[in-house]
């Protein structure tokens, strides 16, 4: 055993006699360090401990992990968070109705540019090294530079269209009047192919989750400008997700496996020593990278520059804190704007009707109430309220401690207004620092 | 085109498809960029493996953009579920340029379907043979340890393992590649 500590969470002694509809499942995932609630789940017996034997495999595509799920070949996948939503509203490919009841983590991804983009942008707003959120209008200045000069545009990499790294990306882009489809070229990137497009030159930048931009930091062929964090603390990154009918056919199932991954989710937090599970990640069944490297954000140290010290960067990767686990139907509010915002769906789409078919937090609360653990009892937060952690009451239980939710340019979302948002959004282009620069 | 990071079928299934009146434009067989392959082959179908990280770049240069016309994926013009479960069961996925009529490409995706499912059959009974070797090789270790320390017949150990195999409702193989490694250790 690698846990000295006794876990939080358990199904204590009044387990019922449930039956699993399907007690061995395929489970695909993408070698990327958020995979760790999966890994944690199956390496410390967490599926065992729920009736389940299961398969977990390593996929190489995004599209690949909808398709598979989308046809029965997995029977649930590690998926970006807008997934569930672009594959139920089939806006590209594959159109199959499809949920989550479960976030696996927030946070996760980073910003990184070519050495040669780097230094144009701390030549061009030499501030932008010490306050990360003025990369942006760093870039800008660049891009209207070159502009200016009749140089091409710029390229950057993002992961899949319906990703969070898409729509994070835009939205630091577009916080400095950058319009991400008309003034860079943006093309998808597998992530492990990151690195080596930046170093051939056919990227200058991009934004991919861990270890890629470690990787492009260690190997000196790029820099960091700024963490997903801080463009937006606490934003959601990836979930469970499964096809309806396969819920709806397996309801004992998929509590089982909530379950079970929200148990490894705590046993994430409950570890003082962050070193077991980046040693369970870096196996080549997983992940397949040096621990040296995965070990830094995952246990909250980011390295900005090579040869300085880490900075601390605690939230960097939030699995169980925060009700990280939660599947807030606001945050698929918040995706469904930014599709409208770049055109991926129908402006007069209904917003809150997609949020409901597919983030399913009752399902959540029936599989985490055996727990006995606290779990919030609203489906929609405001984001955009707290630049600190703060405190989220539920009935009769105890305080929630959720994260704090800033953008970098100040932004407040509320989900009952969805359309007033997309309005002040797209009115607001260039807003980060105008004025001050 | 044919993208495939497996060289070996990715040729098969180029060879394939040349032998039967259709012209590849292009192989692509590692992580090459592929807009630029994209943009100098300009493929009307391209067929992937279902996995390949490739296909997520697929995706973009096809059809994400609601304003655009741009190749799709097989899944949204093909309305023919069986097919697709077929080639999402072997591992293959295509992707069609605007345009091309459904009649021309679903002899192509068939032609490819079945060329993932030999291979994956072929591969299949590689895995089993290799195990079932593997398998054999712990048992006639085990027998021989058995033998030594027992002191018994080869047909006594290998009743012993038998019957170990079937209290712990394991396979045979699977017991004694247990028992080869506990007295490796035990040693």
């Amino acid at each position: 055993m690698i846990c000295p500590s006794t876990p939080r969470l358990s199904t204590g002694k009044k387990t019922k006699m449930i039956r699993i509809e399907k007690p061995i499942l395929r489970i695909g995932f993408v070698p990327l360090t958020d995979c760790a609630p999966l890994v944690v789940a199956q390496e410390m017996g967490f599926f065992t401990e729920e009736g389940l034997t299961v398969d977990l495999v390593r996929e190489g595509s995004w599209a690949g992990i909808r398709d598979k799920v989308a046809y029965g070949v997995f029977d649930a996948a590690q998926m970006l968070a807008p997934m569930p939503i672009a594959t139920t509203l089939g806006i590209a490919g594959v159109r199959k109705p499809t949920i989550t009841a479960l976030s696996l983590d927030l946070n996760g991804n980073a910003i990184t540019v070519s050495n040669t983009l780097f230094e144009q942008m701390s030549e061009a707003l030499p501030q932008m090294v010490e306050d990360r959120k003025l990369s942006a209008k760093a870039l800008k200045n660049v891009i209207d530079d070159r502009k200016a000069k009749g140089k091409d545009k710029l390229t950057f990499g993002i992961v899949f269209p319906t990703s969070m790294h898409n729509y994070e990306l835009r939205y630091w882009m577009a916080s400095a009047g950058i319009d991400p489809d008309q003034d860079v070229n943006l093309i998808v990137v597998p992530p492990p192919q990151m690195v080596s497009f930046l170093k051939d030159k056919q990227l200058d930048g991009y934004c991919v989750g861990e270890p890629w931009n470690t990787v492009a930091t260690l190997s000196k062929v790029g820099r960091t400008v700024i963490t997903g964090y801080e463009i937006w603390n606490n934003s959601p990154e990836k979930v469970l997700g499964v096809n309806s009918d396969w819920a709806d056919r397996h309801p004992n199932t998929h509590f089982a496996l909530i379950r079970a991954v929200l148990k490894a989710c705590d046993w994430i937090e409950q570890q003082e020593d962050c070193q077991p599970v980046v040693e369970m990640l870096a196996s080549e069944k997983y992940v397949g990278a040096l621990p040296e490297i995965i070990g830094l954000t995952m246990c909250g140290k980011y390295q900005f520059e090579l040869g300085k010290h880490p900075e601390l960067m605690p939230d960097f990767n939030v699995f169980g804190r925060f009700a990280a686990t939660f599947p807030w139907r606001s945050h698929a509010i918040w995706f469904v704007t930014q599709m409208k915002r770049w055109g991926q769906v129908p402006e007069d789409w209904d917003e809150r009707m997609i949020a409901e078919a597919t983030y399913r937090p009752e399902i959540y609360r029936a599989a985490a109430s055996e727990l006995g653990i606290n779990f919030p009892t609203q489906d929609y937060k405001a984001e955009g309220k707290h630049d600190q952690p703060w405190t989220l009451y539920s009935d009769d239980r105890d305080a929630l401690t959720m994260g704090s939710d800033v953008w970098m340019d100040g932004q407040v979302f509320d989900p009952a207004k969805p359309a007033e948002y997309l309005a002040r959004l797209r009115q607001g282009r260039g807003g980060v620092t105008s004025g001050k620069l | 085109m044919v993208v495939d990071e497996d060289a070996a079928r990715g040729r098969a299934l180029a060879n394939v498809l040349n032998d039967s009146g259709y012209k590849v434009v292009g192989l692509v067989l590692t992580g090459e960029y592929l807009p630029s392959v994209m943009a100098d082959a300009k493929p009307d179908v391209v067929l992937i493996d279902i996995s390949s990280p490739s296909r997520d770049t697929l995706e973009m240069v096809s059809s994400i953009h609601r304003d655009h016309k741009r190749p799709v994926v097989m899944f949204a013009s093909d309305d023919d579920e069986q097919t697709v479960q077929a080639a999402v069961e072997a591992g293959v996925s295509a992707y069609v340029a605007d345009g091309l009529s459904l009649a021309k490409f679903k002899p192509i995706f068939q032609v490819a379907i079945a060329h993932f499912q030999k291979h994956q059959s072929l591969e299949r009974e590689l895995s089993t043979a290799k195990s079932s070797l593997d398998e054999r090789k712990f048992i006639d270790r085990a027998k021989g340890l058995l033998m030594e320390k027992r002191k018994c017949s080869e047909s006594e150990a290998f009743s012993l393992l038998r019957k170990m195999a079937m209290d712990r409702k394991q396979r045979i193989g699977q017991v004694a590649q247990e028992l080869v490694e506990l007295l490796q250790i035990v040693n």
